[in-house]
Parts: C-alpha cells; sequence; structure tokens
C-alpha cells in the first residue's frame, strides 16, 4: 500500500460516503476508462489511434447529459446514505445511553436529581427576575418612557430632582420629548393611596394609562 | 453499434444489466460489450443510456459499485447486484413474460 493509497482508506473511513469532488472525480475515470477500453478494441480491429477514439466517443451518445445524470443520481444516493448513516449512529448512541443507564442506577438518580434540582431553582429564580428586571413597564411604548434628573455637576450630584420651573421650561423647549409630565412618587404603586395627591394628568397622558382611581 | 439493432424501453435496460450482473462482478464496458456480444449485436444498449441506468440502479441500491482491476491491469468500477437485485429482476422477468405472452396470444396465429 503506497501512501496515497493509506491517505484514501483513512479517509473513507472517516467518512462513509463521498464528497461532491470525490463523486466528480469517480465517475470522469469510470467514463475515461470505459472511452480508454473501447478505442482500445477498435484499435485491436486495426483502427488508427485517433480515429479509434473518437468513433468511441461517438459510439458513447451524449457525454455531457449523461455525465450530469450521473452526477446528479451519485449525489442523492450519497445525500441518502449519509441519512442513514447519521440515523443508524443516532439509534446506537440512545440505545447505548439508555443501557449504561440502566445498568449503573446510582450514577442515574444523582445525575437526575442534579438536573432536576438546578432546572428547579433556575426556573424559580428566573421568574423573578424576569418580572422584576426584565418584563416591559405595562405601558404603552414603555421602551420609550425615560426619567428625567438634574444634573449639578459642580456638588457631585448628577440625579438631582427636578424643580418645577425647570421642568416646564423643559417642556415648553424639548423637540425631541413628545410629552413630558412631571414625575409622580408611587406611580408605581398597585394603587393609589387615599391620602395620595391626585396625580396631574399629564403623568397619564405620557404613559398611556388611565389612573385606577382618581 | 448496428443501426438496424433493436431500439430499447428503459426498464428493458434495467433489466438487462442486472441480468448480465447475475454473472459476477463487470465494469460498465464489459456489460455493454456482453449485452452486444450475447445478442449477436441485435440488441443495442447506448453507452450513454447504460451509464445512466447503472447510476440509477446503484442509486436504488439494487446494485453497488467497487473500485478494482480491469483485465488490461488498469483501475476500472465494477458493478455488483445486490440481493435486493436479484429479486426485482425475477419479479421483473416474470412481468415481461406475463406480458409477452399476452401479446403473442394475440399476435401468433396471424
Amino acid at each position: 500500500m503506497n501512501d496515497s493509497e493509506r491517505l484514501h482508506r483513512r479517509r473513507q473511513f472517516r467518512f462513509p460516503w463521498r464528497s461532491r469532488r470525490q463523486v466528480a472525480e469517480e465517475l470522469e475515470a469510470e467514463l475515461a476508462f470505459h472511452i480508454d477500453a473501447s478505442a482500445a478494441d477498435l484499435v485491436a480491429k486495426g483502427w488508427s489511434d485517433a480515429a479509434a477514439r473518437s468513433e468511441a466517443v461517438r459510439r458513447f451518445g451524449d457525454m455531457d447529459y449523461t455525465g450530469a445524470y450521473c452526477r446528479r443520481e451519485d449525489a442523492r444516493r450519497e445525500q441518502e446514505k449519509r441519512r442513514t448513516t447519521m440515523l443508524d449512529e443516532l439509534w446506537q448512541d440512545l440505545t447505548f445511553a439508555f443501557r449504561s443507564m440502566r445498568s449503573s442506577r446510582g450514577f442515574t438518580t444523582a445525575a437526575l436529581l442534579t438536573l432536576a434540582l438546578g432546572i428547579g431553582a433556575n426556573t424559580a429564580v428566573f421568574s423573578v427576575v424576569h418580572s422584576v428586571l426584565l418584563d416591559p413597564l405595562p405601558f404603552h411604548d414603555a421602551g420609550q418612557l425615560v426619567r428625567v434628573f438634574h444634573a449639578r455637576p459642580s456638588s457631585g450630584n448628577l440625579r438631582g430632582a427636578v424643580s418645577e420651573p425647570d421642568f416646564l421650561d423643559w417642556r415648553e423647549s424639548s423637540r425631541t420629548a413628545r410629552l413630558l409630565a412631571r414625575p409622580v412618587q408611587r406611580l408605581f404603586a398597585a394603587a393609589p393611596m387615599p391620602d395620595l395627591e391626585v396625580p396631574q394628568t399629564q403623568t397619564y397622558r405620557t404613559a398611556a394609562v388611565r389612573p385606577v382611581a382618581s | 453499434m448496428a443501426a438496424d439493432s433493436l431500439a430499447l424501453v428503459q426498464g428493458t435496460v434495467n433489466v438487462l444489466i442486472l441480468k448480465t450482473l447475475t454473472q459476477g462482478p463487470m465494469h460498465g464496458y464489459g456489460i455493454s460489450k456482453w449485452i452486444h456480444d450475447e445478442s449477436t449485436g441485435a440488441l443495442a444498449v447506448e453507452d450513454a443510456a447504460l451509464y445512466q441506468a447503472l447510476h440509477r440502479l446503484e442509486r436504488k441500491g439494487l446494485i453497488e459499485s467497487e473500485w478494482g482491476v480491469s483485465d488490461a491491469n488498469r483501475k476500472a468500477k465494477f458493478y455488483t447486484i445486490t440481493r435486493e437485485g436479484r429479486k426485482y429482476l425475477q419479479a421483473e422477468v416474470a412481468a415481461l413474460r406475463r406480458y409477452m405472452d399476452a401479446l403473442f396470444k394475440i399476435l401468433q396465429p396471424a
């Protein structure tokens, strides 16, 4: 066995199916063999080399169409082979997994318990995180809603409260914000407390919700 | 191949190839030659049609191929008939025979 044959074998061992290029090369070699053998027989009957060759090609018929047809058939076959090989292997893996799980019950139980607890804990934590952090606020266009601060860098306070006159000025001059409403404390309370100051309607219009009670 | 040899219906090519391969592995050129010689040139399988049929039959799993060495010591692709191929051949030959019998029952007295 020479080097190229050894390489070829190893590749065949790894992939029981052929690549598109391999299919085309093998078909070319097969048809070339046919033409050569056909021409050789004609030469044996007394034809000249060149004449025998062109006669062999003529006798073959439509070479281009046949090539395309055979490549298509081969490609389909490789595809089917690949699919059945993969299904077979998958089935083997599954049965093997099942058998080894049955033979070592202690390990299987431990693994299943770990998985069950892990998934359960994860779900519990995530459902809290989801409703607290990830769920959009229950307003129309919640992604457009922003909270505005008054930054005073000189005093190091970047999240200062906004005074009423500033707020009115901003509302007057803002071109980017569609509506500007004054933030109301406890806007997100489930129900307004009886002693809560009656919310300014502008706040609710901005968030496009109706007050629970007013 | 002789110009006056009979043209073949597609299904017949399959049967001829399978029948030829029941003798053992053969390459495409060998099959073509054998059919031609056995029918003393009366049946013409065009080489193009032969190779199309070979690859079609292989895809259907009725024959298998393997690279080997030809008589002239060259690498050639050899075809072998599979078990499904033999079953298919038997069924097809039986169907062809029924068809021919029925046909000749009508044509013979003429």
